[in-house]
């Protein structure tokens, strides 16, 4: 039985991922005085889609076809490597994070051809600033990683997040805490959250997520919107796991509802910080960035000592 | 041995028989084309043999005829290691040669281009067989000729010329330092071929040994052509025919990281500067390189300097392992080496492949620039499905080869990080942060160079453009499928990488083999899961619209319906964001003031520019002092055939004096 928790935890992770998505817009309605849509919007949004015919651009090929899918089995296969809580994850092996941050880079890959292959100069110039931003972001989080691997003496996620356990707090707690908000603005940039990007714009020049899937539709929305759900998912439990609670060893369901309140914990303070702070300008993220990327190397060589 | 010396015999005859069929340019290609391949796959037997087995094969021949010349060869695992990509990209490149140059106009050169071609393909294959000092020197400059009279195959341009020579220059530069340093190591006098350690200086020597180390890391990294010694590359890939800027870039400038190797493997591992300097020259390629990569207007160039950031990771990979094996990392040591040279062999095929798709595809559309093309993916079946499978390579993407060579490095710095006081910690950092930089902007820059090239919409109305020929398109399919077929084989790679890896460090045990593979072994597993994953996403997709309705329409442009083609992301849009955060290294000049009065400015020229000449500059700079402190001895310089008559017979005088006495 106890070989089966982690295959559990992960259909807990595929089912549970696209909820954050409304706890996001709950608290997000909640701050603007509204009542918001319902804590399952998304899962309905699938569905929804999921029924849809398709419409295809005569300019787009393979690539355009190819992506939602290709994306979609890149993210599911880093979720596979990503510890939950108490538990270790389904696989793991010496180096798997550089696999997993590769996976999502492949993920990229993929999005950002298919945003070409539309010949839309909005597809493009979304394209054009996640490959940007991207530069920046996957740095600060192989230092954010290193920095875990100082301080666990692990070289696998699984070793970092689960086997270390509490062993990683008795460093410099002050120091690793930095990790974590190093990790939580890794996940904004990566999740095109604000300061970053902003979900809820309705203009496309100002897209940069959002833009790349303007002439997707049907059960390609749907793929698109689930990967990014489970990327949420993925980014959210390294700060996640970090903070995670080790001291007590709570059984299996006490240990998925934890870790599911403090992934939902995560996702409320994404939509309060959504509420209260206006988007970046575009030339400002990359020094954003830098500043997280200095925090981090401050932090690799405090734990290092 | 045999099959060797028969291969090496059969380029050269052909080469030969090709410079007396200039006239008859199908006969020649024909003719060279099927040699080469097949002194190719002779020479595959033997080199196979070693590859996999790994006992050595020599053969020793004197010839005191040809004033002591010493034929001694040697096929070792490290030899074998590199021949291998050698071998089958030289067979690739054959094929696809033939079809490239088959509707050449300018076909008086063809058989001169064949006769080089296979001598290169000869000097690259005795290059890395050569155990003596003058016939590795030998071979060395051969290469290097024969590869510079290929770059000037189409010397009737100026800017060939000038890359011609800027190449010639620097190669020479680069076989000087190695002139010096082998005089150095015969001078100590040895029998057992020059690659015997006795001759090398040992670490109590120091400044000889710090000297003969500098020469080295000198003369092979200019063939190496990482930085600050890369400035001929981008000139010289885009001036070559397509197969010779394959084979320039998937293997002759990996002769010079064999070099350093050997030179290590010689000398042995004690120091730990020269982990540092090559970690650091690994570093400022990987990411400088792409940075200039950013913008450019031709293709070829864009690849040129990919291949620049990847032998930048090769040397980080090198360099670490140097580092590691001066303070006591064996495991970190075989990781960064074995990843080094993985990520070596597997870059040979999948820059291979890029260059003999972008070639094509330049050919089918009549420009390489970016800019002007766009769209011809559907034209293009073959040609753009191996150019989008060599820049998804390129660009790491777990599922193809360029992955499995980074992910040892990461491993080997992530390994290095848990060794706390070896001093392992900034190097380590430092490797991590310059792979995963340099990996990032060469994703940007590889979806922004496939995507403008291949997607969208046609941007110039040429005509639909045509595959350029069948021997072309079966080079690229075999290309693609050996990258695929590397992907899955890497743990199988792995006897032969701790083969090569012990060849260069003694200490390094080959039971570490089943070690290696054992960390190869899940990547391979996790690009097959996502293979049959996305094929069975795809089945679902398509099963799930099969009653649905799917229609077809124009592209979203904001409901602006007549959009076309030139309102596409260009390449310099694409990259205009990179370029400008990067601005302290990419000067941009604003185009001509436009007058922003009317509504309809007219038109105005601008232009931009870019301050990359930092080695430029400084090697100019360089170039200008020494000119002046030495023109004191211009008079010196008479340009009279008689007073250097007088010269030569001074010196030999002043020998001779110095020898009697």
């Amino acid at each position: 039985m106890n070989n089966l928790y982690p295959l559990f935890n992960l259909i807990i992770a595929l089912t549970a991922a696209p909820l954050m998505s409304g706890v996001i817009n709950r608290v997000k309605a909640f701050f603007a005085g509204r009542k918001g849509p319902p804590l399952l919007q998304l899962y309905f949004d699938i569905g929804k889609l999921l029924r849809k015919g398709a419409v295809y651009s005569r300019t787009t090929g393979v690539f355009f076809r190819l992506a939602p899918p290709a994306g979609l089995v890149f993210i599911l296969t880093a979720l596979l490597f990503i510890p939950c809580g108490a538990y270790p994850a389904v696989l793991f092996f010496p180096g798997d994070m550089v696999l997993v941050v590769y996976l999502l880079g492949a993920q990229r890959f993929c999005m950002l051809l298919a945003a070409l292959d539309t010949g839309s100069s909005f597809e493009g110039m979304g394209a054009s600033r996640d490959a940007h931003f991207s530069v920046f972001s996957e740095a600060v989080l192989f230092l954010c990683l290193a920095a875990m691997s100082v301080a666990s003496g692990s070289v696998s996620l699984n070793g970092m997040l689960f086997t270390a356990g509490g062993r990683i707090w008795q460093v410099s707690p002050p120091v690793l805490l930095v990790v974590v908000f190093v990790l939580y603005i890794v996940l904004l940039v990566e999740n095109y959250r604000v300061p970053f990007d902003d979900p809820n714009t309705h203009l496309e020049l100002t897209m940069i997520h959002e833009a790349m899937a303007l002439d997707h539709g049907g059960p390609d929305i749907a793929m698109f919107e689930y990967a990014a759900a489970l990327k949420f998912w993925i980014l959210a439990s390294l700060p996640a796991g970090l903070l995670f609670p080790y001291g007590m060893k709570p059984d299996f369901f006490g240990n998925s509802a934890l870790f599911l309140g403090v992934i939902a914990l995560t996702a409320a303070l994404t939509g309060a910080l959504e509420s209260c702070a206006a988007r970046l300008r575009l030339v400002k993220v990359p020094q954003m960035l830098t500043a997280a990327a200095a925090l981090s190397v401050v932090a690799l060589i405090f734990l290092a000592k | 041995m045999v099959f060797i010396a028969a291969a090496l015999l059969l380029l050269l005859l052909s080469g030969l028989c090709a410079l007396f069929l200039n006239n008859r340019p199908a006969v020649a290609a024909a003719l060279c084309a099927t040699a080469c391949i097949a002194s190719c796959l002779a020479a595959l037997f033997p080199v196979f043999a070693v590859f996999f087995s790994g006992r050595e094969m020599s053969f020793d021949l004197l010839w005191p005829a040809a004033g002591g010349l010493r034929l001694f060869l040697v096929l070792d695992r490290l030899s074998a290691f590199f021949l291998v990509p050698v071998l089958l990209l030289s067979a690739l490149a054959a094929l696809y040669g033939w079809g490239y140059l088959r509707r050449e106009r300018n076909s008086e050169s063809c058989g001169r281009q064949w006769f080089f071609f296979n001598m290169l393909v000869a000097s690259m294959l005795a290059v890395f067989l050569a155990a003596d000092g003058l016939i590795f020197l030998l071979c060395w400059e051969m290469m290097a000729l024969s590869s510079f009279f290929l770059v000037v195959s189409r010397d009737e341009e100026e800017s060939v010329r000038r890359a011609g020579f800027i190449y010639l220059a620097a190669s020479h530069c680069g076989t000087a330092a190695l002139f010096v340093m082998f005089a150095f190591l015969s001078a100590a006098g040895i029998s057992g071929g020059f690659w015997n350690s006795a001759a090398f200086p040992g670490p109590d020597v120091g400044v000889l040994r710090v000297l003969l180390l500098s020469l080295g890391i000198f003369g092979f990294g200019m063939k190496a052509g990482f930085m600050p010694f890369h400035f001929w590359l981008p000139r010289a890939h885009p001036a070559a025919p397509s197969h010779v800027s394959a084979l320039m870039s998937g293997i002759m400038i990996k002769a010079g990281i064999y070099g350093i190797l050997r030179m290590f493997s010689v000398a042995g591992v004690t120091d730990a500067w020269c982990g540092a300097a090559l970690i650091i020259a690994g570093i400022c390629s990987g990411i400088l390189a792409m940075l200039s990569a950013l913008n450019r207007r031709d293709t070829k160039s864009v690849l040129a300097y990919s291949s620049i950031e990847n032998i930048g990771i090769i040397c980080m990979g090198t360099g670490l392992a140097v580092y590691a094996a001066s303070c006591g990392g064996t495991l970190v040591c075989l990781l960064a080496l074995s990843g080094a040279l993985l990520h070596l062999f597997n870059h040979a095929f999948f820059k291979g492949l890029l260059f003999m798709a972008a070639g094509a595809a330049g050919k089918s559309c009549g420009s390489r620039d970016p800019d002007a093309l766009g769209g011809c993916a559907k034209a293009l079946p073959v040609t753009s499905s191996s150019f989008f499978l060599g820049a998804a390579a390129a660009s790491g993407v777990p599922l193809l080869n360029g992955f499995p060579g980074k992910f040892l490095i990461y491993l080997a710095a992530f390994c290095g990080l848990q060794l706390k006081g070896s001093g392992l910690l900034l190097p380590s950092t430092a490797v991590i942060v310059g792979l995963s930089l340099s990996g990032c902007l060469s994703l940007a820059c590889f979806t922004g160079l496939s995507g403008i090239i291949f997607l969208g919409k046609p941007r110039s109305c040429a005509g639909r453009p045509e595959e350029y020929s069948a021997l072309m398109g079966a080079a690229m399919i075999s290309a693609a499928a050996v990258c695929l077929f590397l992907t899955f084989a890497a743990p199988l790679l792995s006897f032969s990488l701790c083969g090569a890896v012990s060849a260069v460090f003694a200490s390094t045990d080959t039971a570490s083999a089943s070690g290696l593979a054992d960390r190869l072994a899940p990547l391979s597993c996790a690009s097959a899961w996502v293979f049959v994953l996305i094929a069975a996403a795809l089945a679902a997709g398509r099963l799930l619209l099969r009653r649905r309705k799917v229609s077809f329409g124009e592209t979203w442009n904001c409901a602006y319906a007549a959009a076309d083609a030139r309102m596409q992301y260009t390449s310099a849009s694409f990259f205009y964001p990179l370029s400008r955060t990067f601005t302290f290294f990419n000067v941009r000049k604003s185009p001509a003031a436009v007058s922003k009065t009317t509504f309809f400015p007219g038109e105005y020229e601008g232009y931009s520019s870019r301050r990359i000449g930092v080695f430029r500059t400084l090697l100019s700079g360089i170039a200008a002092k020494l000119e002046f402190s030495l023109s004191c001895l211009r008079w010196l310089q008479q340009g009279r055939l008689h007073i250097y008559i007088m010269y030569i017979m001074t010196a030999l005088l002043a020998l001779l004096l110095w020898k009697v006495r």
